[in-house]
């Protein structure tokens, strides 16, 4: 299943999000569309890879269980391809051991967030502290 | 001898505070000059210890984030300590365990961390990461 919801606008933030449960992408494109950023889901690891280099995208926000390749790789992938390797990368994960997010830091993602019950509030600050937007 | 600049205290009461512990790191991080990837583990560091100090039943609890350095090197400092009700915090560390569980979690992620007691036998945990 690759599902899609594109909501782009150029005047704001535009945020990929890479998340394969439902339930999880609605919770996090609500706060950030709350926030005052476009988001597009998608839900796979390649669809994350392929949708990175249609749009100048001003941030992704990765999940690492991902159903193809995992969110470490799609950050790998990333980071070496020079088209989109400036797109900052923020992980979101239910995996909170501090191994994995040295994983992820090590991969090129500049933040590492736990999906805990506080992932709403700090990823908005994130974002925020970034100066992708004012929230 | 390490020399602390710039100390800002956060009292841990509720789930905004662990957003601002964690953001606060980052801040102070970043201003003495910590890569991207070193700012995120200090922040996520910060971030875990404020949600053991919210989450192992206390009242409240106290994170200091401040500058530290030395003839050697410049980095960021952390210390916690948990504020108990109906406890002394000594006693409640000391048969809870909280200051080690506390510091195995985020260990990795830091370059230094033990714990210690104050002058007022209040247990703390300090973590420590040196700009590299």
């Amino acid at each position: 299943m690759n599902n899609i919801i594109d909501n782009h606008v150029t005047l704001q933030p535009s945020i990929l999000l890479v998340e394969d449960t439902p339930s999880q992408a609605m919770r996090f494109s609500k706060v950030l569309e709350a926030g005052g950023c476009h988001v597009t889901w998608v839900d796979t690891g390649l669809q994350g890879v392929k949708k990175a280099h249609e749009k100048p995208f001003d941030l992704i926000v990765l999940d690492i269980e991902l159903p193809d390749i995992n969110g470490f790789e799609v950050c790998q992938r990333l980071k070496a391809d020079p088209k989109v390797a400036d797109i900052p990368v923020v992980m979101l994960t239910t995996r909170d051991r501090a191994s994995d997010a040295l994983t992820g830091l090590k991969y090129g993602a500049v933040d590492y967030i736990p999906k805990d019950p506080f992932a709403e509030a700090v990823l908005l600050a994130t974002i925020q502290q970034m100066g992708l937007q004012k929230i | 001898m390490n020399e602390i600049t710039s100390p800002k205290r956060i009292v841990i009461k509720n789930d905004l505070d662990i957003v601002v512990a964690r953001l606060q790191a980052r801040e102070i991080a970043r201003d003495l000059g910590f890569n991207t990837s070193d700012q995120a583990r200090i922040s996520l560091a910060a971030g875990e210890i404020a949600k053991l100090l919210s989450s192992k039943g206390s009242t409240s609890g106290e994170i200091l984030i401040a500058g530290v350095s030395n003839e050697q090197q410049v980095g960021i400092q952390v210390i916690t300590t948990k504020l108990m009700n109906g406890h002394t915090r000594y006693d409640y560390a000391a048969t809870e365990k909280w200051s080690e569980d506390t510091l195995s979690a985020v260990l990795p992620l830091i370059d230094e961390g033990f714990v210690d007691q104050d002058d007022n036998r209040t247990t703390r945990v300090t973590l420590r990461k040196w700009r590299s």
